[in-house]
């Protein structure tokens, strides 16, 4: 395969100011963001008393509140998101596969599964428990779906693979609702889990999580480089002195661990991975170090995002209760997942 | 050199075989259908030993009135229910990968499913106490609205089979996220309620439903065997079809219709029972080849017997709780899924 320069040179014009400006852009857009996201929920909390419960604390009613239930939520929100993010951007990067997310590799459908058979059979209890399992089980689903999916003539082609995944994710989900349904009674906590949300994890539990996203997430950066090359095939990547196989078992390692972090913490949340990296690529090109990092950034803007509409539905009183992030983020992947459907599959 | 009184006498015996064969298959799974049924409605919390079943089947028996009572009224219509919707789901899954030309299509893999659900639940929400009849009616309007979108999205200078079953992946998920926020709104009783009918179960049913579902079924795999033929001719393609002075175009929608209001009936009633569509006329197809003269009636019965024998197994493995038969279903034919694909792609 020849090298293009231009696959490498941003696509719009705007790309070429992103040394200098995006990432002081982007940082803004994620701080306005996460400080709307802890003032603008259910109940309307200024953002002066936002600010101030970091900068001038006191032992207000409304700052506590901020400290202890609206900031853990932030947090778990920016962090799976930034971690869905990068994790499907290395995924399309080391596959070349537009469609290459933790969504559509079946990480989901395996980290709740695994997490269900835990609860039932080996009577593991508490959500930073689960975390091994969902990070295990995970990991295990997008292995075997993207070994699969490559079986055969022409490699795991995007159509493959996301047939392959759906397929995959169908099959793993039955066991999951069958186990479920015959264990009515018990596994309370696994439901609750297995919504896709941000809300009910606390700050232990979300700093446990914090060295598993810090060690894949730095993986990720480290391996940008090199993910490039690979980006632009097997051969420009061996022709220009990379240890191919190696490079390819270190990136899906922080993939999965990106991944499976996330869907620990937060439960399944789809199309992330698939919507964000895919966006970002118009505007930075393939250069993925700069891709990783903006899909880690856009991913937190997005979900952040998705949980500012939740509360704002519930806020209106247009959803009595509460609205799961999870079941916003396809309303936005669905159309990028059929955009790329068209112009895949011939 | 063959004569051609030989080749006709061939032919004509030929054909004899084969038919000989059809309906000996036909029979075999009839007979399969009333031995899983039957079984089905001997077992239980109240067990009713099988020759007792069979007397009051055949109207023989009847003296004992708790058993009359058990099985006329709970047992009798959940089989019913299964077979009704196993043969609906396995014909419109016959009709659409006829279509579409595509082995893997159908009704809850292109999505048609998800959607008639999604505009059950929203009727539901609009209209909590209306008549039962309507429901298939939202079913069916909610299906056909998912096929159109789906066809157009898929279309780009043809709709490609790929393209099709992609896209239907994509415009379930959406409908079923949809479905899930709409559910919100409602109250929880409402929603309790719609996620034990959303998770595929034959066993919640009344006579007044069988009845419905009867005429709606009946009427179309009847019209569907009529027109048969006419599946095999559009699914070579128009210009075949136009030459053979079949109206193509026409027929397309007819069927297409046909396949989503069959999938709606089900839905409207049993909720979202998967793969059924798919694993059906495989099935009927390895026992009595590609003729949709002959996949479509045979597709009926082995859907009918599959869905059966999900709901008996689902009570086996179950033990105190059932577990739906659509998700003894999707257990199984999601795998069949796969090795379809597999085949299909030439891994």
């Amino acid at each position: 395969m020849a090298v293009n320069e231009s696959q490498l040179q941003p696509r719009w014009a705007a790309g070429r100011y992103l040394n200098v400006g995006g990432p002081a852009i982007a940082l803004v857009a994620l701080a306005v963001c996460a400080i709307a996201s802890m003032s603008y929920a259910e109940t309307r909390i200024p953002f002066s008393t936002v600010l101030d419960s970091f900068l001038n604390q006191d032992d207000s009613f409304q700052q506590t509140v901020v400290r202890t239930v609206r900031l853990p939520r932030t947090l778990v929100a920016l962090s799976v998101g930034a971690a869905l993010g990068a994790s499907g951007a290395l995924m399309q990067g080391v596959t070349r596969n537009p469609l290459a997310s933790p969504g559509i590799l079946a990480v989901n459908a395996g980290a709740a599964l695994a997490v269900i058979l835990a609860a039932l059979y080996l009577g593991v209890e508490g959500v930073s428990a689960f975390a091994w399992f969902a990070f295990a089980g995970g990991g295990t689903a997008a292995f075997v779906v993207y070994y699969l999916a490559s079986m055969g003539a022409g490699g795991a082609t995007p159509v493959k693979l996301a047939l392959t995944g759906t397929a995959f994710s169908l099959f793993l989900g039955s066991f999951s609702a069958a186990l479920l349904i015959a264990n009515n009674r018990t596994l309370d906590e696994v439901r609750f889990w297995l919504v896709g949300d941000v809300i009910g994890r606390d700050m232990s539990l979300y700093l446990q999580t914090t060295p598993y996203f810090g060690a894949a997430f730095a993986g990720a950066l480290l391996l940008s480089r090199q993910v490039t090359t690979l980006s632009l095939g097997d051969d420009v990547a061996s022709g220009l002195g990379q240890n191919i196989r190696r490079i390819r078992m270190l990136a899906a390692l922080a993939a999965v661990g990106l991944a499976g972090t996330a869907v620990a913490l937060s439960g399944p949340i789809g199309f992330v991975g698939l919507v964000v990296p895919n966006s970002v690529r118009l505007i930075t090109g393939a250069n993925y170090r700069l891709v990783i990092p903006y899909s880690a950034g856009g991913g937190a803007i997005l979900l952040l995002s998705a949980d500012l509409v939740s509360r704002a539905l519930v806020r209106e009183g247009l959803i009595f209760g509460h609205v799961p992030v999870g079941l916003l983020t396809p309303i936005v992947g669905v159309p990028v997942f059929i955009y790329f459907a068209r112009r895949m599959a011939r | 050199m063959m004569t051609p009184g030989a080749a006709v006498r061939r032919s004509f015996t030929g054909r004899l075989r084969v038919d000989a064969r059809f309906l000996g298959i036909l029979s075999a799974l009839i007979v399969l259908t009333l031995m899983v049924g039957a079984f089905q409605v001997s077992y239980g919390d109240y067990p009713i030993p099988i020759l007792e079943v069979w007397r009051m089947l055949l109207g023989l028996g009847g003296e004992d009135t708790t058993q009359v009572t058990v099985i006329w009224m709970f047992r009798v219509p959940r089989i019913a229910l299964a077979i009704l919707v196993g043969s609906a789901l396995s014909v419109a899954g016959a009709i659409m990968q006829g279509l579409t030309r595509n082995s893997l299509a159908a009704p809850d893999i292109l999505g048609v499913s998800a959607g008639a659900a999604g505009a059950v639940i929203g009727w539901l929400i609009i209209a909590p106490g209306s008549v039962f009849a309507f429901r298939p009616l939202a079913a069916f309007f909610g299906g056909m609205a998912t096929a159109i979108l789906i066809y157009f999205l898929a279309w780009r200078g043809g709709a490609s089979p790929l393209r099709l079953i992609l896209v239907g992946i994509g415009i379930g998920a959406l409908t079923s996220t949809v479905s899930s926020l709409v559910l919100l709104i409602g109250e929880y009783e409402a929603q309790r309620n719609m996620m034990v009918w959303l998770s595929g179960r034959v066993s919640i049913t009344n006579w007044d439903q069988i009845r419905l579902l009867t005429v709606w079924t009946a009427t179309l795999i009847g019209a569907t065997t009529l027109f048969a033929r006419h599946l095999n001719t559009i699914s070579l393609g128009q210009e075949v079809a136009t030459g053979l002075g079949v109206p193509f175009q026409l027929m397309q929608v007819l069927f297409a219709a046909i396949s989503v209001a069959l999938a709606a009936g089900t839905v409207a009633i049993a909720g979202l029972i998967g793969f059924v569509g798919l694993m059906g006329p495989h099935i009927a197809r390895r026992l009595v080849g590609g003729q949709n003269a002959r996949v479509v009636p045979t597709a009926a019965l082995t859907g009918g017997v599959l869905v059966l024998a999900a709901d008996l197994l689902g009570r086996l493995v179950g033990g105190t709780s059932e577990v739906p038969a659509g998700i003894i279903t999707s257990v199984i034919g999601a795998p069949i899924f796969f090795l379809l694909l597999a085949r299909g792609m030439r891994f």
